[in-house]
């Protein structure tokens, strides 16, 4: 028999680096549940994502049990890692406009496509596309349909 | 410790921009809120500069923000206030002032955590007690490396050692420690805030590292000079996933398993530094 569900937690954090502070402290401990173990454990799954923003979601069961499933940055963390990782450098310029490339562009589509709202990989890459233009990153080149239907003529 | 909330109104699109800008200041964690995010700091790193920073986004993103104190509180006050008392065996009970005492076994501790960790209800925490069970104490020198609620350095000095050294980054935990120790009347045990550099001595009988993977990697060197030869050192906090490689990485630093345990998804090792 499945656990009685009490209710959902989400939240963004930041990998390796949960603590007991809020908002996890006061979402969590609320419910009754043991702040600590949540902490230990999110902090050991995600320290491969060490600093780096992560969505969790956190089930909570009615027997003070919980469980929880990480899932991929936002396609604005991967974008702006993605433009650093093209400058080569680890302190971004804030106020400096970056550059990505349209293989970023598809790898960060493929990535989020299952929590997209998008059914081909061409939609995903506009929207993520879309994202990158109003952070003030240039997304450098021709996007790969546009060259496709050239050749296609 | 008191945290800032930073409560930003904005349309969602906006918001995930803003998260990821935000993640690349000393910002923690964030939380969707109805009308936008809400994004968490402590307030010793909150600064005028964030609230500038912030003012700049201003010219780019429509959003507006306002920000509150958050007063500490001792969050996990709810669970530590009706959690079960916790049995290792016969060797070792754990409980809360409020539990009676235990019938039948060795060493008995009290531990109030006050949002510190270490209770022994983690995997990580029951299996260092286990393999403390097979160890000699009796005048040790001891290193307690990320004590917590200094519940495994409070067990040492239980068990005989007397000269014990616990360190931890948390301010909560170096305060938890001072109350635990107290309250389970030991002596021997001094507490230090910081990481491991705040730490100089050398020559310990016993080390305890219940900390994590990464911590633990970037640690072995210095951990291993700290060590005695013959001495033994207790790793915990490791997911079993990355047994092979911590395993690895202390085999090459030269020490030697004597043990490994594993609970859940967790495990825990005893190694020695060989005596040469």
């Amino acid at each position: 028999m499945s656990k009685e569900i009490d209710g959902f937690v989400k939240l963004q954090v930041k990998g390796g680096q949960a603590n007991p502070a809020p908002p996890v402290g006061p979402a969590l401990g609320a419910k009754g549940l043991n702040i600590m173990e949540f902490c230990k454990r999110f902090n050991a799954k995600t320290q491969e994502m060490q600093g780096k923003v992560v969505p969790v979601v956190i089930t909570v069961y009615k027997d003070k049990s919980f469980d929880f499933v990480i899932k991929t940055p936002p396609a604005a963390v991967q974008l702006l890692e993605a433009a650093k990782l093209k400058k080569g450098s680890s302190v971004p310029n804030r106020d400096k406009v970056g550059n990505v490339t349209w293989d970023q562009v598809k790898a960060i589509a493929e990535n989020k496509m299952p929590d997209l709202n998008a059914f081909t990989i061409e939609s995903a890459m506009k929207m993520v596309a879309g994202t990158a233009r109003s952070m003030g990153l240039i997304v450098d080149g021709t996007p790969p349909w546009e060259g496709e239907s050239a050749s296609d003529n | 410790m008191n945290y800032i909330v930073y409560r930003i109104e904005s349309q969602p699109d906006i918001a995930e921009i803003l998260i990821a800008f935000l993640g690349e200041l000393p910002f923690d964690t964030f939380e969707e809120s109805t009308n936008g995010i809400n994004a968490y700091i402590p307030e010793k790193l909150d600064s005028e500069e964030i609230d500038q920073q912030l003012k700049k986004w201003q010219s780019r993103f429509t959003f507006k923000f306002a920000k509150a104190v958050i007063p500490h509180q001792n969050w996990n006050e709810l669970w530590e206030s009706n959690f079960e008392s916790i049995q290792v065996g016969n060797f070792c009970g754990i409980r809360a002032d409020f539990h009676p005492t235990f019938d039948q076994v060795t060493h008995e501790l009290i531990i109030n955590p006050k949002m510190a960790f270490g209770t022994g209800h983690h995997a990580t925490t029951y299996m260092m007690i286990q393999l403390m069970e097979d160890i000699e104490w009796k005048d040790k020198r001891v290193f307690d490396y990320g004590t917590g609620t200094g519940i495994l350095a409070i067990l040492a000095a239980k068990l005989g050692a007397h000269d014990i050294d616990a360190v931890d980054i948390e301010d909560l935990s170096y305060e938890n420690t001072i109350e635990n120790a107290q309250r389970n009347q030991v002596s021997g045990i001094e507490v230090y805030l910081g990481d491991l550099s705040v730490i100089s001595k050398q020559g310990y009988d016993i080390i305890l590292a219940n900390i994590n993977r990464n911590v633990i990697l970037e640690s072995l060197s210095a951990l291993y000079e700290k060590l005695k030869e013959g001495g033994v050192i207790l790793f915990s906090g490791i997911l079993a996933a990355d047994q092979a490689l911590l395993l690895d990485a202390a085999e090459k630093q030269g020490f030697s398993l004597q043990k490994a345990l594993q609970k859940g998804d967790w495990i825990a090792l005893k190694m020695i530094k060989p005596v040469i």
